[in-house]
């Protein structure tokens, strides 16, 4: 029978038929207490020699027919794999700690602030007083029945930080703000910010263009375009938005960059000497900078993602392709 | 703001392409964000113009500024001269203006024209008009929107013959007072709303927009042209409280230019008399009246002192001296004195946004061009300003928990903290955070529990046949009591399997990976003693619910979620989650790592079989017997059993308790002797038998 066996698996089950558990052989040694005792020895020697004997004729026939296998010993190596899972952190997440890591090496650090914040913090601080046109474009979220407010962008930490730390400082601070804009595939009303903040005796606007410099090539490549123009912020003085060459048409015009050639992506400036002046700094002594930029925004461009609302939808299958 | 071209060449002679023009105004900082073809050679250009540079909301001010910004001449508007008017009229044309309130309105010139005839306005004006999308109504309306577009000045008219009293009153409303406006609305007015009124009544929203009843029409042959500056943010509380955002409220708002309220009220009588002119000869408008009542003369911008260090302090680079002083008066200020390295200047009367030396040192930041300013690395900061940064928030903690967890084959989402009051109504929340002015109701309160976000994050991917997840989210929760609270927190949650192979086989997740994430997190922040009982939670299951307490604070809760809660989230597949709070985490947790010896000598393993009252748990079993003994060195539940052999009212239960010594091996009847005493601590105090 051992030699009759034409592939792996006939051998397999006349293996068993002689030595499985309930094999002849467990069945004649099973078998030994119930005969004469004198010959008990006997037939256990036997049993024992023979067991020997047809182990060795197998496995020679193993290593025969291992040498000419037939189809039915080989598993099918195309069947797909046990499926096992990758954790991993959603792209918001990844986008965030990027930048985190570009700023650490030059000496930023992160702290974060409060979500619900008040008027003072969100606005009056930072140099937008009651009746200021620049609130219309920071449409805010209030609490029912109280004082407190959602905070529209992360520079309210710029003033949590100062009030407890004095500088020299370099801080980093992301997080969730909120807006009223109705969902749209551009538009959330809650998304992420990370703010910047570098205050010391020197630090002035050249220092501003060269760490942001350094961050565009380290975040989107050292072949990126950049251009600072300068803009608006009640809270920096001069004020600037920093701008990048499309990266999906290298500056050439899509509808991407609205056939501009460049993408806006940050804002920053001086830190205002009023803002200096609410938390106690002597805006002749001290001077900085600050930037803010929106997480999504920077995620999308730099994944080619087109509707915002993938983030919150939290879909696993888009989930998956950030490993 | 939209800018024709060809009507900002009426200013300046434009010598280079559009588009180089467009590049020149965006990195000056009036950014250009669209050029549409308008008509041959023309185009349309849409200017981002910032809340500080109200001067800029005209073709008058975009041309005074690319004037400079090109280095071109810039043609002033002739100054408008009025001839000598007829008094024949005085009498029948006498007209008051009262003005209530000197901050809320500065100045109000009123100007009184007879005999104007209204009809179409002139092509050249519908042409400019229409280009820029303002729709024509006559050329009396006409006229003033032209010049509000050309000079930024916002003014209306009344049909004289319907304002009552021959007067003009500018005030604020009285209660319950009512007011059509031209775009057929009625408006119940508020009384810190600014009103123009005549005897009786409100014409007129100040700055915003005029009355119906007064509004000039074909038959209108006698105006009151009203030219006037108003309190800015008194223009933009009523504005948004009426939701009625014009053309003049958005200029009002940002203020205009005290000057121009005579100037425009001039060029728009001088439009009249050629626009609006009987057909008939010998009869002329005749003004008779143009009262300018100048309540409180807007200040002018300060005098400024900067020193030019103070360039260099800001900008890190240092222009000449001379291009400093050309671009201070290229920007139509006047240098007042200069005095070593001090320059003493003052703003023109529409740049009233420069008041302090960072106003003047980012004008010439801009001007300069922020290309030409260099670069220049930081220098390192000193490393314990950075470490005593680090203390302030939980930044390392909470990427050390999301990278454990993902680790542990856990995807994060990051969902949406807003939740409907459906939701928090449905679950008993108390001191919930609901907004003032949620967008909807789906978004309406800040998320008291992580449960109902990762809930709906669930239903998202089951409706798209996604069932086998293993998700976690690190947010926050909140509450309000007597002032906000924001609570960290993590949330897991398990649905479907977390095996599967082509041969059949698959493992579907259980409570007990919800314990096994639990017990990875507190294990890799050393928190090493938590108890878990059972409690009932809104979310969950009432045979699968449970607390999870380290010290005596609850640090998480956790359970299979309810067949209820299933229903309302309309949830397909059963699921598993966790809400674990990491203030109490992080309280606990050991932040030092101590590197501990590996054992020298070998281990003995020994397993007990226990049956036991249903009502023992694990738990109690070894925590029984835990620290009874240094010699033992753990205690694992190998089975859990329920059978023939067993009672119905009891369970069986193995342990394995593994004994080691650290610096010797143990003798066989050492371990027996602690055996034996292990035993009858379970029996005597547990009500244990032991299977031998």
């Amino acid at each position: 029978m051992i030699l009759e066996a034409s592939n792996q698996k006939d051998l397999e089950t006349v293996k068993n038929f002689y030595l499985g558990r309930k094999g002849k052989i467990a069945d004649i040694i099973k078998n030994i207490p119930a005969l004469p005792e004198n010959q008990r020895p006997l037939i256990g020697k036997e049993a024992n020699v023979i067991k020997q004997q047809i182990a060795a004729l197998i496995s020679r026939k193993q290593v025969d027919l291992a040498k000419n296998l037939t189809p039915q010993d080989k598993i099918d190596v195309t069947l797909p794999p046990n499926r096992s899972r990758l954790g991993g952190l959603h792209p918001i997440t990844q986008t965030i700690n990027e930048i985190v890591k570009i700023f650490e090496h030059i000496g930023f650090c992160v702290v974060e602030g409060p979500e619900i914040e008040t008027d003072y913090y969100n606005f009056q601080a930072l140099n937008i007083p009651e009746g200021h046109p620049a609130r219309d474009g920071l449409a805010t979220f209030y609490l029912k029945d109280n004082d407190y407010l959602l905070r529209s962008q992360t520079s309210t930490v710029q003033i949590r930080i100062m009030q407890q730390v004095k500088p020299p400082l370099r801080a980093l601070s992301p997080g969730r703000v909120f807006r009223p804009d109705n969902l749209d595939a551009s538009h959330s009303f809650m998304f992420h910010q990370i703010e910047g903040l570098a205050v010391d005796r020197t630090t002035n606007f050249s220092h501003l263009k060269a760490s942001l410099a350094y961050f565009v090539e380290k975040f989107f490549g050292p072949k990126t375009g950049m251009r600072f123009r300068p803009h608006y912020f009640p809270f920096t003085e001069p004020s600037a938005e920093m701008d990048i060459s499309c990266i999906i048409c290298s500056g050439q015009g899509c509808s991407v960059c609205g056939r501009k050639g460049w993408l806006e992506i940050l804002g920053a400036g001086m830190v205002h000497p009023n803002v200096f002046k609410e938390v106690d700094i002597d805006p002749e002594v001290f001077q900085g900078y600050a930037f803010g930029l929106g997480i999504e925004r920077i995620a999308m461009l730099k994944y080619g993602i087109d509707d915002i609302r993938l983030f919150a939808n939290n879909d696993i299958r888009f989930l998956e392709q950030f490993d | 703001m939209k800018i024709l071209l060809s009507w900002l060449k009426d200013f300046i002679d434009i010598n280079i392409p559009v588009e180089e023009l467009c590049a020149a105004l965006t990195m000056a900082g009036l950014e250009v964000t669209g050029a549409d073809a308008a008509g041959l050679d023309d185009y349309l250009l849409d200017i981002e113009v910032t809340p500080n540079r109200p001067d800029c909301l005209s073709i008058l001010g975009i041309a005074r500024e690319a004037a400079l910004i090109l280095d071109l001449k810039f043609k002033h508007p002739k100054v408008i001269f009025l001839p000598k008017t007829s008094t024949a009229y005085i009498k029948e044309t006498d007209f008051d203006i009262n003005i209530e309130d000197g901050d809320a309105c500065p100045r109000y010139i009123g100007r009184i024209l007879l005999n104007v005839t209204v009809g179409p306005a002139p092509e050249f004006i519908k042409d400019r008009l229409a280009k820029m999308a303002v729709r024509s109504v006559n050329n009396v309306v006409d006229i003033t929107n032209y010049i509000l577009l050309e000079r930024g000045q916002p003014m209306h008219v009344f049909d004289y013959d319907k304002i009552q009293g021959k007067q003009i009153v500018v005030r604020f409303a009285k209660k319950g007072e009512r007011l059509l406006t031209i775009d057929q609305s009625e408006i119940n007015l508020d009384e810190k709303d600014l009103v123009i009124a005549d005897a009786k009544r409100p014409v007129a929203l100040a700055g915003i927009m005029g009355g119906l009843e007064t509004e000039v029409g074909p038959k209108t042959s006698n105006i009151i042209l009203e030219s006037a500056s108003f309190n800015p943010s008194l223009i933009r509380a009523t504005a948004r409280r009426h939701g009625m955002m014009t053309e003049a409220s958005y200029r009002f708002e940002r203020g205009v230019d005290f000057p121009a309220v005579d100037s425009a009220s001039k060029y728009a009588l001088e439009l009249f008399r050629q626009y609006a002119c009987p057909q008939d000869k010998g009869r002329d408008i005749v003004i008779d009246k143009a009262k300018d009542v100048i309540k409180k003369q807007t200040p002018l911008s300060s005098k400024v002192v900067f020193k030019l260090q103070d360039i260099e302090r800001s900008l890190g680079t240092l222009p000449s001296s001379f291009w400093i002083r050309k671009s201070i008066k290229g920007l139509g200020c006047e240098i007042l004195s200069v005095a070593k390295d001090r320059i003493k200047v003052q703003a023109p009367s529409y740049r009233r946004d420069l008041n302090t030396p960072a106003d003047y040192i980012e004008e010439i930041a801009r001007l300069y061009g922020y290309d030409k300013i260099p670069y220049k690395e930081l220098p390192c900061l000193a490393l314990e300003r950075e470490l005593s940064i680090k203390e302030l928030g939980d930044w390392d903690f909470d990427n050390r928990v999301k990278e454990c967890l993902s680790r542990i084959g856990l995807r994060e989402i990051i969902s949406y903290a807003l939740v409907s009051e459906q939701e928090t109504a449905k679950f008993h929340f108390d001191n919930i955070a609901a907004l003032d002015n949620p967008l909807t109701k789906t978004y309406a309160v800040l998320r008291p529990s992580m449960l109902p976000s990762i809930l709906k994050i669930f239903q998202h991917n089951f409706n798209r046949s996604n069932y086998d997840l293993a998700l976690f989210e690190l947010g926050k929760i909140y509450f309000y009591d007597n002032g906000p609270i924001e609570r960290k927190a993590v949330v897991v949650g398990f649905s479907g399997s977390k095996y599967k192979d082509c041969f059949g086989s698959s493992l579907g997740y259980n409570f007990f990976d919800l314990k096994s994430a639990l017990s990875v997190l507190t294990g890799r922040f050393g928190l090493d003693r938590y108890a878990v009982t059972d409690e009932e939670n809104q979310f969950f299951s009432k045979n699968c619910s449970a607390a999870v307490w380290a010290n005596n604070q609850k640090l998480a809760v956790c359970g299979k979620i309810s067949e209820s809660v299933m229903e309302f989230y309309e949830l397909k597949k059963e699921l598993y989650i966790a809400e674990i709070y990491l203030d109490v985490l992080k309280y606990f947790s050991k932040k030092d790592i101590c590197y501990q010896r590996l054992p020298q000598y070998p281990a003995i393993e020994r397993d007990i079989a226990l049956i036991l009252p249903q009502s023992v748990s694990s738990q109690d079993v070894v925590e029984k017997i835990n620290n009874r003994n240094e010699l033992v060195s753990s205690i694992e539940i190998v089975d859990v059993y329920q059978g023939k052999q067993i009672p119905p009212d009891k369970k069986g239960l193995a342990i394995r308790i593994t004994y080691r010594s650290l610096d010797r091996t143990l003798k066989d009847d050492e371990v027996d002797k602690i055996e034996s005493d292990l035993k009858n601590i379970l029996i005597g105090e547990l009500s244990c038998q032991i299977r031998e």
